[in-house]
Parts: structure tokens; C-alpha cells; sequence
């Protein structure tokens, strides 16, 4: 049971990872490889708050969002000159520059050794060290992601987005100033996936850059792709398919000489096939 | 829409029935814990990705040391059963290994063997009653009895501390560091140094690089006024050495047991000879050794790559199934641990063995040189 709870934290987690890139990428149709940094500020914010001066979990998380937002403002500002091909690139630089501070800023990240003994949220006394109470926990603020999406991309705002993706220049005839709507949704993507940062390093109880890497962008990314982009269930459902399913192939009884580079092939031929048949992913209603 | 419908529910549906049917039937099946049935030991570290090295030689090293135990009948005639994780040095799919292993496969006993997943699984030990031993890295940092974690491995900050020695017993100076920010081992290797040479009136100064990097040149040049490179990474060591020659410097080089790996030697390009490096290898008296080495050599068609992997995972094993589960008969950590802790110059493949009351058993490393090749003791 407990083996699933974690599982069942991991894919609440990357859910919240999901959604706040599907903004970006899905529905505003800005390539974004830059979600880690956002996410990785966030678990940060909440190891050094928690572990250096004792703050409540709730507000780390708080504190979280106003950085990643701040960071992501002025980030999203320069990266708004850019489009295309040439936004991912620059994203991609961004994520490159903040692992490198993780590594280096050794008197406030601790470099490559990382920060442990991250405690559990608690909240009027009431403690989440329980990993069945902690997965309620993301349960909720994984639904709150969900809901507050599923509001932003159905109101007049998202109607924007979309259109700014499917055509920048017809919308910006309209008199539209396309810079503050994408920047806008840079900056609550950036917010959410602070969030997730912060229960990831909560549960987890240690941070380190590895965890924060251009790898795990591409994985957030593959997420996005797999489930289909630019539709909130299919965030959540890709979330859950590349969670679940290197976990699943732990138990296909291959010889243990071989078991673990078969995990890996076997995970990289599903994903492959899934692609060659659903291009557009699971639910996807845009292609990049 | 409808059809997205279904498609979401068939790909559900199927994912939760197999979910239910792997983790549901191994935990209703699995209960033979602590009196009847196998007993279990848990590995985790790197089995795939760029920190392979670390894990793939270990794991085999622990086969031969459970398939010794149960050769020879188990523990009361109950026999070992290995499980292994791949966790590809990733903090949270140590997690994931973790809690498959204890909570699905009821294991008891976990050698872990990735330094940020150690932390992350430290809490988890104690409150699941389940030992970790840590066969790659020994400090006080890893180390920690009373969270049920404990290491029989080589102290990192050994090797920073024999490279300065060594070092000030030539008359250095200064001396120029560069490390790989892959993990933190060679981060930990830099602090140690670092702090041994100062104190000795040592200056030093400290560059670092990516491990995807495959030009050092910038580093290279700022350190250029000291009068010797410690290289502190992989295989890449290699290349950084030749870039170094390429550059035209004529510099000593000190750096870790890496550089006996024949990719580094062959990245190198012969400018790798008479470099200075902390390395482990077993006493050649010690006929445990040999005989592990044979075995090794004969499962896998060579010898270990590193065998500061390989014969401290041995003798956890070994220790576990010669000394400690005779005596506890069963895998319950608290016996375990108090066990392992009693254990004192036990006789294994990387010397005597014994065990501080923090649950620490380092072996030191020692300063050797690279001739034609070949390691030699100073």
C-alpha cells in the first residue's frame, strides 16, 4: 500500500508539473524547456526555509511562487522577444542557468551535496508526516491546479492564448497586447510549478540539482506530449502513464543481468509506439 | 470527445488493473517476512545511466557473496534471496525502489548505494524498520546508527586527505582543483582536499565542469599559475590531462582511483604517466581477496573495474551471511543493526572490519602512482 501511496504522490506531483506546462506549451504554444528551474526554485525556497529557519511549509510555498513569479517575470520578458524554435532555445539556456546556480551557490544550495532532513508540511497542529495524509494533501492542490487551468484556459483570457497560438499577428490586429498574455501565463505556469517543488522536496526530504536538471524538463515535456497537449486531462492522464509505467516494468520478471537496461528499453519502445499511433498524443488537441 | 472518453478509460482501466494485480498480488503473496521463506536482501544504486560504473560491478560482486551463503545451505536451511533495483543514481527513483523493495517485497535489509538517495530514505529506515548498510560511501554524513543506517565503504574525505598529504610531502604549494558536478562524491573529494591543504598553509583555487563537457580549456588557463592539477572526475579526467598537454603545460597530476580505468588512460594520450592519485585496492596478501577476484573474474570475463564497488558490497554480504543472520535468525533490523555492530576485525576482502557505534566502517585510501600503466604504491 505504502508503494502506492508514493506512487500516487509522484503522479499528484507531476500533475501539477504537467498543468502549469500545459499553459505554456499546449495552449499558449510557446515551447518551453524550462519547467525544472521553476519547479527546482521551488523545492529550494522550501529546503532552505524549512530546514534553515523553520518556517511552516504552507508559507514556504507561498514564498515559493513569489519567486519563481518575480524570476519568471523578468525571464519571460526577455524571452518574449523570441519565438519558435528560438524561445525553446532561450528557455533551454534559462534551465542550463539555474541548475548551474543550484551547483554553485554553495553557501546557500549547499552545491552537489544538497539540503536534507526536509520536514513534512503542518498546518494548526495538524502534521502530514503520514504518507496517506500527504497524498491528500497534493490530492487537493493537484485538483486546485487542475481547476484553476480548466478555468483559465475556458475563460476570455484563455480564448486569447489560443488564439495567440494559433496566430500571433491576426490577434495582435485586434488590438490585443499578446506580450502581457503570454507573459502572464509564464508567470502562473512558473507559480504552479513552484508549488510542485515544494511537496516534492516536503516528501522526499532532501534536495539536490540532479533532481532539477534539463533532463527532467524533457521528461515534464514528454508528460505533456504524451497525454496531449493543450487539454488538462490529458496533462493529468500523461502523468500518470510516465509515473506508473517504469514502475510497473519493475515487476516483469526479466533475468537481473539484464533486468534494468530492459526497464529502460522497454519504457523508451512504449513511448515510441505510442507516438508512431498517437501522434498527437493521448488526448491532445493541438500539435506542436 | 466520446471517443477520448474511451480511450482515457481503456488506458485507466488497464494501467489500475495491472497496478492492482503486480502490487496487490506481491503484497498478498509476498508475507513471508521474518520466520519462513527466503531470506530477503535489497540493493539499490545505479545499474543504468551515466553512474553505471558505480553499481553494475557491486551487484555482482553481491551475487557471488549470496550464492556463497546459499551454496552452503542459507541461514538455519531458509535461503538468501537477492532483489535489485536500478535507481540510476536519481534521488526520487531511489524512493521508488525503496518502497517498492520494503513495502511490496517486504525486504528488510537494503544496501543502498546512491549518496542524495540515502537521505532520502534515511527517515523512511526508521520508521519502516528496515537497515540500510551503504557499500559506496562512509562518513558521518551517510553514516547514522540510530536511524538505522550504517556504511562499509571507502571514506571520501579519505581521498582529499591523502592527495594533500601527499602533496605537501612533495613541498607543493598551490595547487589547482578541478571537479565534476555530476555528483557529489567528487564534490565532497574537493571540500576534503581543499581543507587539508590550507590548513597546512596550502593555497588553492577551484574550478568546476558539467559531465557532458568535453572542453576544459577555460579552467585550464585560470589555473595555469598553480603548480599542480587535482582532477577530480571520471573518465574525462583523461581528457582534461591531454588538454592540459595540448596547451603546452608541463604539470603534475593528482586525481582519484578513476584514472586507472583504461578509457581515461586511453583519453590521455600518455600524459597520464606518473600521475599521483588515492586509490583502494586489496592488500595482494590478503587470499579472501584473490579468491573474490577469481570468482568475479570468472562470473563476468574480467576484473572489477573499480574495487572500491565491488569488495566492500562483497563483505556487507558476507558479514550479514556468515556472522550476523546465524545469530539473529531473522532479518529484523534492530537485531540486525545490533549485530553488525558488535562486529570487530572481522576478516574480509577489504581487510579487518569493524564497525563504530555510529555504524561506521571506513577504509582509508592511499596515495599510489601511475607507471606504465599500472598503479604502485608510494
Amino acid at each position: 500500500m505504502e508503494y502506492l501511496i508514493h506512487i500516487g504522490i509522484l503522479i499528484g506531483i507531476y500533475s501539477i508539473l504537467a498543468l502549469s506546462l500545459n499553459l505554456t506549451v499546449g495552449f499558449t504554444g510557446l515551447l518551453s524547456i524550462t519547467q525544472a528551474a521553476f519547479y527546482g526554485i521551488g523545492a529550494y525556497v522550501t529546503a532552505i526555509l524549512l530546514t534553515s529557519y523553520g518556517m511552516n511549509f504552507f508559507l514556504s510555498i507561498l514564498v515559493g511562487m513569489f519567486i519563481s513569479g518575480v524570476i519568471s517575470f523578468i525571464i519571460g520578458f526577455v524571452l518574449s522577444r523570441f519565438d519558435g524554435d528560438y524561445f525553446a532555445l532561450g528557455s533551454f539556456g534559462f534551465n542550463i542557468i539555474v541548475y548551474s546556480i543550484f551547483l554553485n551557490w554553495q553557501s546557500l544550495t549547499r552545491g552537489p551535496l544538497g539540503i536534507p532532513g526536509i520536514s513534512k508540511p503542518e498546518l494548526f497542529g495538524l502534521d502530514f508526516n503520514e504518507n496517506i495524509v500527504f497524498l491528500g494533501l497534493v490530492t487537493i492542490f493537484a485538483l486546485l491546479a487542475y481547476l484553476l487551468s480548466e478555468f483559465i484556459v475556458n475563460s476570455s483570457f484563455g480564448r486569447v492564448l489560443k488564439a495567440i497560438r494559433e496566430d500571433e499577428k491576426v490577434i495582435q490586429v485586434y488590438g490585443y497586447n499578446t506580450l502581457f498574455y503570454k507573459l502572464t501565463i509564464f508567470v502562473i505556469g512558473a507559480t504552479f510549478a513552484s508549488i510542485a517543488g515544494a511537496f516534492f522536496a516536503s516528501y522526499i526530504t532532501y534536495v539536490d540539482p540532479s533532481s532539477f536538471a534539463l533532463s527532467e524538463s524533457i521528461f515534464i515535456l514528454a508528460i505533456i506530449i504524451l497525454g496531449g497537449l493543450a487539454n488538462n486531462k490529458g496533462a493529468v492522464l500523461g502523468a500518470f502513464c510516465l509515473i506508473i509505467l517504469p514502475e510497473l516494468l519493475r515487476f516483469v520478471g526479466f533475468s537481473s543481468d539484464i533486468a534494468a537496461q530492459m526497464r529502460q528499453v522497454t519504457y523508451g519502445l512504449i513511448l515510441v509506439l505510442l507516438m508512431l499511433y498517437r501522434p498527437q498524443g493521448l488526448l491532445g488537441e493541438y500539435k506542436l | 470527445m466520446a471517443k477520448n472518453n474511451s480511450i482515457i478509460l481503456k488506458i485507466v482501466a488497464g494501467l489500475v488493473v495491472l497496478a492492482v494485480l503486480y502490487f496487490g498480488g506481491n503484497a498478498v503473496f509476498n508475507n513471508n517476512t521474518s520466520e519462513t521463506g527466503p531470506i530477503k536482501i535489497g540493493y539499490i544504486g545505479p545499474l543504468t545511466g551515466p553512474s553505471a560504473v558505480l553499481g553494475m560491478d557491486a551487484v555482482k560482486a553481491v551475487e557471488i557473496a549470496v550464492s556463497e551463503a546459499n551454496a552452503k545451505g542459507g541461514i538455519d536451511g531458509r535461503q538468501i534471496e537477492l532483489l535489485i533495483e536500478d535507481d540510476q543514481y536519481l534521488t526520487k527513483n531511489t524512493v521508488s525502489a525503496y518502497d517498492k523493495l520494503v513495502h511490496t517485497d517486504k525486504v528488510k535489509i537494503l544496501l543502498v548505494a546512491s549518496y542524495g538517495g540515502m537521505f532520502a530514505v534515511k527517515d523512511r529506515a526508521l520508521r519502516d524498520d528496515v537497515l540500510i548498510i551503504n557499500p559506496l560511501d562512509c562518513n558521518k554524513d551517510v553514516a547514522d546508527a540510530d536511524k538505522n543506517i550504517l556504511c562499509l565503504a571507502t571514506e571520501t574525505e579519505s581521498i582529499g586527505r591523502v592527495l594533500a598529504g601527499q602533496m605537501l610531502d612533495e613541498g607543493r604549494e598551490t595547487a589547482g582543483i578541478m571537479y565534476s558536478t555530476k555528483d557529489t562524491f567528487m564534490a565532497l573529494v574537493a571540500d576534503s582536499f581543499k581543507k587539508a591543504f590550507e590548513a597546512k598553509g596550502g593555497k588553492v583555487l577551484v574550478e568546476s565542469f558539467n559531465y557532458e563537457d568535453d572542453d576544459f580549456r577555460t579552467q585550464i588557463l585560470k589555473l595555469k599559475e598553480m603548480e599542480v592539477f587535482v582532477l577530480l572526475g571520471h573518465d574525462e579526467v583523461g581528457l582534461i590531462m591531454k588538454q592540459v598537454g595540448t596547451l603546452g603545460m608541463d604539470k603534475p597530476f593528482f586525481t582519484t582511483g578513476t584514472i586507472t580505468s583504461p578509457v581515461a588512460q586511453e583519453l590521455a594520450g600518455g600524459n597520464e604517466e606518473d600521475t599521483v592519485f588515492a586509490f583502494w585496492e586489496a592488500d595482494a596478501k590478503n587470499q579472501k581477496a584473490k579468491e573474490f577476484n577469481d570468482k568475479f573474474t570468472k562470473l563476468v570475463g574480467r576484473g572489477p573495474i573499480l574495487s572500491l564497488t565491488t569488495h566492500p558490497a562483497y563483505d556487507v554480504v558476507k558479514i550479514l551471511t556468515d556472522v550476523v543472520l546465524p545469530k539473529t535468525k531473522s532479518t529484523d533490523a534492530d537485531k540486525v543493526k545490533a549485530e553488525l555492530l558488535k562486529v570487530v576485525n572481522y576478516e574480509g576482502v577489504t581487510g579487518k572490519v569493524t564497525f563504530s557505534k555510529e555504524g561506521l566502517a571506513p577504509i582509508q585510501e592511499k596515495a599510489f602512482r601511475l607507471m606504465g600503466g599500472v598503479p604502485v604504491k608510494i
